[in-house]
């Protein structure tokens, strides 16, 4: 009988079939798989493709391979100028989201309970406004004749140019993005054991020096994760630089959008496509092999 | 003036007072234990010590120079955390040499040779390129130990280091901490809530009581004379019984008439309450004197010993007794009260 009951359990739980134990560990992961697949990397490479053929007026594609779209965009000064811009406002904004997101993840995880709870709550929020609702508001603030241009013409007698031009683009993508630095700073913070600090002070480190050998070297993991969040953002962003920006303040993103939706012109905008998501991924590469190599991130995290 | 000499410190926060004017000194070369329950202050007495909590009010002077004041880093104090406190994103080496980075100026060179050292003292050789996540809990343990004595600081604090740790490691950390006292004779400072720890490991022990000094003196001495209620119950089991005394040098419980010769030194002792260890009741003895009947009420085998609860008379008495059960629930046995004192209530 009890030999029975063993027998049974043993043929449950130590099935010697590879075919369903295979189906087991893969299983759940063949719908996912199956949805990259068809909805991201086959469209992705289909894009690819198409950027090295011509343009066509009447049928969008002409089937004659070219190189023209990549030379345009790498030696075109309007292009280059288009590319760096992209760069340089990514660059800008995510290194104004440390400046302000760090210390505000650092006194979220530090601070009481109660005002933890409020701050959370005042990151959160914007993430419940959509971003359109959002900037619509900051427009109705910031326009020609906008709540603080009507105050200060009344008050004052002058108007500033606060909206339209690059300085109201890069304020808007702070504000949209700030939340994806502050939320992984805090909780990587907040993951370090209390006692690191007291430690650091009792073998002699100062204050400042404790901070930064022990509670910032742990946090950047969370620092790396935020930044590159708002990094690829920024660069591939359309809707805020088209809202809140002038006619210069043109973006890879506004490009693609334009090429494609606008001017029809797919294997231009697959182009543009091409070369953002490599430069895109560089950047974010050599970044990542920076904070890798210089802080040695890469050996807990 | 003893080496660390603690005048009166205070620490209150708002209404409630965590250290109510504790004093106390220890020489150079001591193991002191702080020993009480949670809530007992005796964590706030270390964090104060160690310049992470401003007292409100006392000082403390440690190798003739006064603590209160100076940051956490300018004391030359190593502190054990109770979780160790490793750091995680450093080698055993790096955590280690961490102190010796911020408190000693000396070269590459220099430092390996002396981390290899501390290393080798806490049994731990070569261990220098160890990750700290890939140790064992005894290992990580001697780290901890390594980081702050390759400071050789003046004074060595431990909170509560072994209360994580399962009984068998624990007991294994025990010794190596006794052993590594003996051997170095760093002036150490312990706090537990385990009064076993604080018995095997002190030369004095510090028994503190919602924040007050309740007793001062060496183990052996708190034991067999414990002079207070609390204390005869937190460190170690004791029976307690009310008791009136007679005229001719005898005690005689409240509700039986059950007496018991007194003890000379208790004579003037302004209390009505006895204590008997549960070691010093012996069940059916051979002869003797102060021997009652009584009724065994329960039977617990521990392993070692075995623990039974008595009857005797109106009131159930708690003793032990070497190996496994000889009587049951029911039995009627004889039991000696072999000794016992006078305690404040």
């Amino acid at each position: 009988m009890l030999g029975a009951i063993t027998d049974y359990t043993g043929n449950l739980f130590d099935r010697p079939n590879r075919v369903s134990d295979w189906l087991d560990e893969y299983l759940p992961a063949v719908p996912p798989a199956a949805y990259l697949l068809i909805f991201l990397i086959l469209p992705i490479l289909y894009a690819v493709y198409i950027s090295f053929f011509e343009y066509s007026a009447t049928t969008i594609i002409s089937w004659n391979f070219t190189l023209e779209h990549y030379e345009q965009l790498l030696f075109d000064p309007f292009y280059q100028g288009l590319l760096w811009y992209t760069v340089r406002l990514s660059l800008i904004v995510s290194a104004f989201c440390v400046i302000l997101g760090y210390p505000l993840g650092y006194f979220i995880a530090t601070t009481t309970p109660l005002r933890r709870q409020l701050a959370l709550f005042a990151v959160f929020l914007p993430l419940m406004v959509g971003t359109v609702v959002r900037i619509y508001g900051w427009i109705v603030l910031f326009a020609t004749n906008g709540v603080i241009n009507t105050v200060l013409q009344d008050l004052l007698g002058f108007k500033l140019a606060l909206l339209g031009n690059t300085l109201s683009v890069t304020i808007g993508l702070i504000g949209v993005y700030l939340p994806l630095v502050v939320l992984p700073v805090y909780s990587s913070i907040e993951d370090i054991p209390d006692s690191l600090v007291p430690a650091a002070r009792n073998l002699g480190a100062n204050q400042l020096q404790a901070f930064y050998k022990v509670t910032f070297r742990l946090s950047l993991p969370g620092l790396l994760t935020g930044t590159i969040f708002v990094f690829v953002l920024t660069m591939n962003s359309i809707v805020t630089p088209d809202l809140l920006g002038g006619r210069s303040d043109l973006t890879m993103g506004r490009l693609i959008y334009d090429s494609a939706v606008n001017g029809l012109n797919w294997p231009f905008a697959s182009a543009v496509g091409t070369v953002l998501t490599i430069t895109t991924t560089a950047l974010v590469y050599i970044y990542f092999s920076f904070v890798r190599d210089r802080m040695g991130v890469s050996e807990w995290d | 003036m003893a080496f660390v000499n603690i005048q009166n410190l205070r620490k209150s926060y708002g209404d409630v007072v965590a250290v109510n004017d504790v004093s106390l000194d220890i020489e150079e070369g001591e193991f002191v234990s702080i020993l009480g329950p949670s809530g007992s202050g005796k964590t706030t007495m270390l964090k104060s010590i160690a310049g992470f909590v401003d007292p409100t009010a006392g000082s403390i002077v440690v190798a003739g120079n006064e603590m209160i004041g100076l940051p956490p880093e300018d004391r030359n104090m190593g502190l054990v955390f109770q979780r160790l406190a490793l750091f995680p994103h450093m080698s055993v080496f790096d955590n280690v040499a961490f102190g010796l980075r911020h408190r000693e100026n000396l070269t590459e060179a220099e430092m390996e040779e002396r981390v290899a050292e501390i290393l080798e003292i806490v049994s731990l050789p070569g261990y220098e390129d160890r990750n700290i996540q890939n140790l064992s809990g005894g290992e990580q343990q001697r780290v901890a130990l390594a980081r702050v004595l390759v400071l050789e600081p003046d004074l060595l604090l431990y909170d509560e280091p072994l209360s994580d740790l399962d009984r068998q490691l624990r007991e294994q950390m025990r010794r190596e901490i006794k052993d590594l006292h003996d051997r170095l004779e760093i002036t150490s400072i312990y706090v537990t809530h385990n009064q076993r720890e604080a018995l095997t490991l002190s030369d004095r022990v510090l028994v503190l009581h919602e924040g007050e000094k309740v007793r001062y003196a060496p183990p052996s001495e708190i034991y067999q004379d414990p002079q207070s209620k609390f204390v005869a119950n937190f460190v170690g089991d004791s029976n307690f019984v009310s008791v009136t005394k007679g005229q001719n040098g005898t005690v005689t419980f409240e509700d039986d008439d059950i007496s018991l010769p007194m003890h000379e030194a208790d004579a003037d002792a302004p209390t009505d309450l006895l204590y008997i260890r549960p070691e010093d009741i012996t069940i059916n003895p051979s002869d003797g004197d102060r021997v009652f009947s009584g009724t065994v009420r329960s039977t617990v085998h521990l392993g070692s010993v075995t623990e039974y609860k008595i009857e005797v008379g109106g009131n159930e008495f708690l003793t032990t007794d070497l190996g496994a059960p000889k009587y049951t629930k029911g039995d009627s046995v004889t039991v000696q009260f072999e000794d016992y004192g006078l305690v404040e209530a």
